[in-house]
């Protein structure tokens, strides 16, 4: 069995994200600020009828809060029936990853260590497997 | 395949089971209803069927012994004993759980052979009773056959009635996630349609297109009601299972009460239906165990031995009303005192401050329980403050009504839909919020001479009306920056607006904001849990511009602020408070002709906003429909055609009049300074508010008119007219006449003898008989007539209608 995945960049490495967790990509306009929580949410936006709410990813790395330029990409997945906007740096491609590469080679350090699933290679290059639901895990982030 | 099959067979058992319950109560109640006997016996042979198919043996088992007892039952073999009939209930029950188990894959406890062997050892005791009066009961059990077979036909017939029924009123089953999938479908039409619509009018020219996106944007809009209909639900589902807890109850308790239903067909939220299950239940458990007393003391009381609970549910406005009346011993005010003041609540002295709708509202209190005995049925600790704020949650409200000695009635008022609410749109710097209108007291200006912030502390309190309340600014709140937009910094001075929010606990409390902007039917989305963690959003709203909005949870920035933390009941207190600045503080409004005038706050009930097409010019006076009667409006010249008419809703404590406003301005406090006025019947003097001259209307004006039509009496007297052979007269004129003065009529001769008022028409000459002390007479001509003295002319309405009152104060 072959895996799909999403290989996008979150302050500057390359990360995977599993494909059946995407529903698409789409570039942010027009969002709305929200004051007063967590700066792991940047914003609010509406994709159609829905409210996404944006998740700064590079924060988590970084401590610092990043502004949304308009345009900006941003992962769109639903994690337990909430829509969530995760915001990257680019999208690179959509790749295919066989089975046997998936094995854990080993654990990404820092703050990583906790967004990570483990890595992954693709045309003999690493990649790190995103776990999306660490990103909005109210656990992991310290408010 | 299976799983499919499996879901389905779930489904329909439990549609079943919830359109048997009260079959099985009938069936107690009546053993020889052979119709329950053969709702309960296709139930269980239903039942059987499928799991014998689906493999399911324990279920097979169960509805396999079942349809033994009901086909014995069916064939008339046995009558059906009360403890047979609970046996039966236990084995339908288990039935019930069985199937949700197979959907939720909870385990449950096999006693199956316990529940089944009980219902054959009841099985057989009531074959033996039957057959200790064989002879004479031989017959009725050939009769019963007769009538088994007679209903079997019957059956047969009744299956092809349900067949057409079904046939005019098809349904068919659809996964909730389709159904979801379809509504947010309609509100991505919905949002799509808008922003078509401002790119139209950016174009110059767009005559065809105007008109065939008219049409469009029409059949999106009715198909956003049909979908929003979908949602909905019978609330009949509620109903549906309390006969049988009432059963149990009764059952347990050992009493005798019966439950009244109606307005089974009010359509509701199919979410508020699991919502209110819960409260509900909780609220007829504790009429049936604390409310309804046992027999004896309801003989004693001189009411009929059985108890009675009345359910009424309708829809008024967009709030639906679900009463629960009981015809028990009601709460007990002393006992309840004694209660509150040995649960440490508050003390003995502040309990005889409090107003009475005060004192009863301390059944809403934690850890209040008013029952000397704690039973099984209610008394486990969970009090009415937990059914509060069940209601509370749902954005409901509940209300209860004391008749001591004679009953209680709790009323719960439920907004028509969960996802949808009224609320507030709020301006922060850029930033957009809204608030649920239900939060909101009272908005007041920050420029109001009535407000005052002080700062003391470090903190900030506002004084409004001579009120202390806590003060909180939502750019603080959030920690905004709020000097975002300071190009125009007056303007946002003279906007700012204080929000008076009342949390569903703890005290009322204050927030400065920048402006409130509008007022707007919200569908409120989850919001997700990073979202909620902060403690300040009840979710996210997609207005109509697609922009999401943040909606304030105006219960939890109380928690935040630490209005609630104070003692809880104190805002009772302020209730008192309130009330006494209520007598002395009078409302600004406008008129539709836009000139200011003010009326005291004592008569004003609140502000209504009332769809003009309830709004009726006829007899020389205009009325509007509320709920189901009609009343008397003012200040208003021409009824409009549509739209929305503001009113306020005045009452002298009997009647309700209402007044046309076209804006509420301000409420401030009266002093002194009233100028004498030229016509004090309709002025009752001009005051000076903010260096304007403003007229303080007085309110007798409105209720003046009514009470000279209607006279209220405690109970209608009643008035016999005699009309000999002149009745069509008394029938046509005389009769409309009384009815509209609020008077019974009758023109029956039995009625004479306990008429108060007695109307002869036939009297030409009462010289000579006897005149009974009630009697007035009608005379046919304006000229006096000799013959009948102290007769009055029948065309004379006022000192007819003087005479009959004169005569009714004297009887």
């Amino acid at each position: 069995m072959e895996g799909l995945f999403l290989v996008a960049k979150i302050a500057g490495e390359r990360v995977a994200i599993p494909s059946n967790e995407v529903e698409s990509v789409v570039r942010v306009r027009n969002y709305v600020p929200v004051p007063g929580v967590s700066p792991v949410i940047s914003g609010l936006f509406a994709l159609r009828s829905r409210v996404l709410t944006l998740i700064d990813t590079q924060y988590h790395i970084s401590g610092k809060s990043g502004s949304i330029e308009n345009g900006a990409f941003c992962v769109v997945t639903e994690i337990d029936g909430h829509p969530y906007g995760l915001i990257v740096d680019t999208v690179e491609d959509v790749v295919t990853v066989n089975e046997d590469a998936l094995d854990n080679i080993g654990f990404a350090n820092g703050k990583w260590r906790s967004l990570c699933k483990g890595m992954i290679t693709h045309d003999n290059k690493l990649l790190l497997l995103l776990n999306t639901y660490a990103l909005i895990d109210i656990k992991n982030i310290a408010a | 395949m299976m799983d499919e099959l499996l879901n389905d067979f779930v489904s329909e058992t439990r549609d079943n089971l919830e359109a048997l319950t009260s079959h099985l109560l009938d069936w107690e109640k009546n053993p020889s209803d052979s119709q329950s006997v053969d709702s309960i016996f296709r139930f269980v042979h239903t039942v059987k069927g499928s799991c014998g198919f689906l493999e399911l043996p324990r279920l097979l088992e169960l509805s396999h012994a079942a349809e033994d007892v009901m086909s014995e039952a069916r064939e008339g073999k046995i009558l059906p004993t009360s403890a047979l009939v609970s046996t039966v209930l236990d084995v339908v029950d288990q039935i019930g759980l069985l199937a949700e188990s197979i959907e939720n894959k909870i385990d449950v406890a096999n006693n199956d052979n316990a529940l089944v062997d009980a219902m054959y050892d009841e099985l057989k005791k009531a074959r033996i009773t039957n057959k200790t009066d064989k002879d004479s009961i031989a017959l009725d059990i050939d009769n019963i056959k007769e009538d088994g077979n007679a209903s079997n036909s019957e059956i047969v017939g009744n299956d092809n009635q349900t067949y057409n029924d079904i046939n005019s009123n098809r349904t068919i089953r659809v996964s909730l996630k389709v159904l979801d999938n379809l509504m947010s479908g309609v509100s991505d039409l919905v949002l799509a349609r808008n922003e078509v619509s401002r790119k139209l009018r950016d174009v110059l020219d767009t005559g065809e297109v105007d008109s065939a996106f008219g049409r469009l944007s029409t059949s999106v809009a009715e198909m956003r009601d049909a979908v929003g209909l979908m949602r909905m639900q019978n609330i009949d589902r509620l109903f549906s299972s309390l006969p049988r807890l009432l059963r149990d109850i009764n059952k347990e308790l050992n009493k005798n009460i019966e439950l009244h239903i109606d307005g089974s067909e009010v359509e509701i939220d199919r979410e508020m239906v699991e919502a209110l299950r819960d409260p509900l239940t909780h609220i007829i458990r504790n009429a049936a165990d604390h409310g309804i007393e046992s027999t004896e003391d309801r003989l004693a009381a001189g009411k009929s031995a059985t108890g009675n609970i009345q359910i009424n549910a309708r829809q008024s406005g967009n709030q639906i009303l679900i009463e629960i009346i009981d015809d028990g011993a009601g709460i007990d005010i002393n006992k309840l005192r004694q209660k509150v003041i040995a649960s440490k609540l508050m003390s003995a002295a502040k309990w005889e401050g409090l107003s009475e709708k005060a004192k009863l509202d301390m059944i809403f209190a934690p850890g209040l329980s008013t029952a000397d005995t704690i039973t099984s049925i209610s008394g486990r600790g969970v009090g009415m403050d937990v059914v509060r704020n069940n209601i509370n949650r749902i954005s409901g409200s509940i209300d209860v009504e004391n008749f001591e000695g004679e009953g209680l009635k709790i009323t719960l008022s439920l907004p028509l839909t969960l996802s949808i609410i009224a609320g507030l749109s709020i301006r922060c710097g850029n930033q957009m919020f809204a608030i649920s209108r239900s939060a909101v007291q009272e908005l007041v200006l920050h420029t109001n001479k009535n407000v005052i912030i002080e700062e003391i502390g470090g903190t900030q309190v506002a004084c409004i009306r001579g009120e202390r309340l806590a003060y909180i600014k939502l750019s603080d709140l959030v920690a905004m920056d709020e000097t975002d937009d300071n190009l125009n910094n007056d303007v946002i001075h003279n906007s700012r607006t204080l929000v008076v929010i009342k949390p569903a606990i703890g005290k009322n409390y204050v927030m400065d904001v920048d402006a409130v902007l509008d007022n707007e039917e919200l569908v409120v989305k989850p919001g997700a849990p990073l979202l909620m963690a902060s403690g300040l959003y009840a979710g996210t709203s997609l207005p109509d511009n697609g922009m999401p909005l943040l909606l304030l949870d105006a219960n939890a920035i109380a928690n935040r602020i630490g209005v609630v933390n104070e003692e809880e009941y104190q805002d009772n207190d302020n209730e008192n408070e309130a009330n006494a600045i209520k007598r002395k503080s009078a409302l600004l409004f406008e008129t539709l002709d836009g000139t200011q005038k003010a009326i005291r706050l004592a008569v004003l009930d609140r502000l209504e906003e009332v769809e003009a097409h309830k709004i009726g010019d006829s007899g020389g006076i205009k009325r509007v429909k509320v709920q189901d009667s009609l009343y008397e409006i003012f200040g208003l010249e021409d009824v409009p055609e549509n739209g929305m008419v503001r009113m306020l809703r005045l009452s002298d404590g009997e009647q309700l009049k209402f007044l046309v406003v076209k804006e509420v301005l301000d409420i401030f406090k009266l002093d002194d300074n009233i100028a004498p006025s030229r016509h004090p019947e309709r002025v009752e003097g001009v005051l000076s508010i903010f260096d304007k001259q403003v007229e303080l209307l007085n309110p007798y004006q409105f209720f003046e008119h009514g009470a000279a039509v209607q006279i209220s009496h405690e109970h209608k007297p009643l008035c016999y007219i005699r009309s000999g052979e002149n009745d069509e007269w008394g029938n046509k004129m005389l009769l409309p006449l009384l009815n509209a003065a609020g008077y019974r009529v009758s023109t029956d001769e039995k009625d004479a003898e306990n008429a108060d008022v007695i109307l002869a028409m036939d009297a030409d000459d009462v010289k000579s008989e006897e005149v009974p002390n009630n009697q007035v007479n009608l005379r046919q001509n304006m000229a006096a007539n000799e013959n009948i003295p102290n007769s009055i002319y029948r065309y004379d309405r006022l000192s007819l209608l003087a005479a009959i009152e004169s005569k009714i104060s004297k009887g």
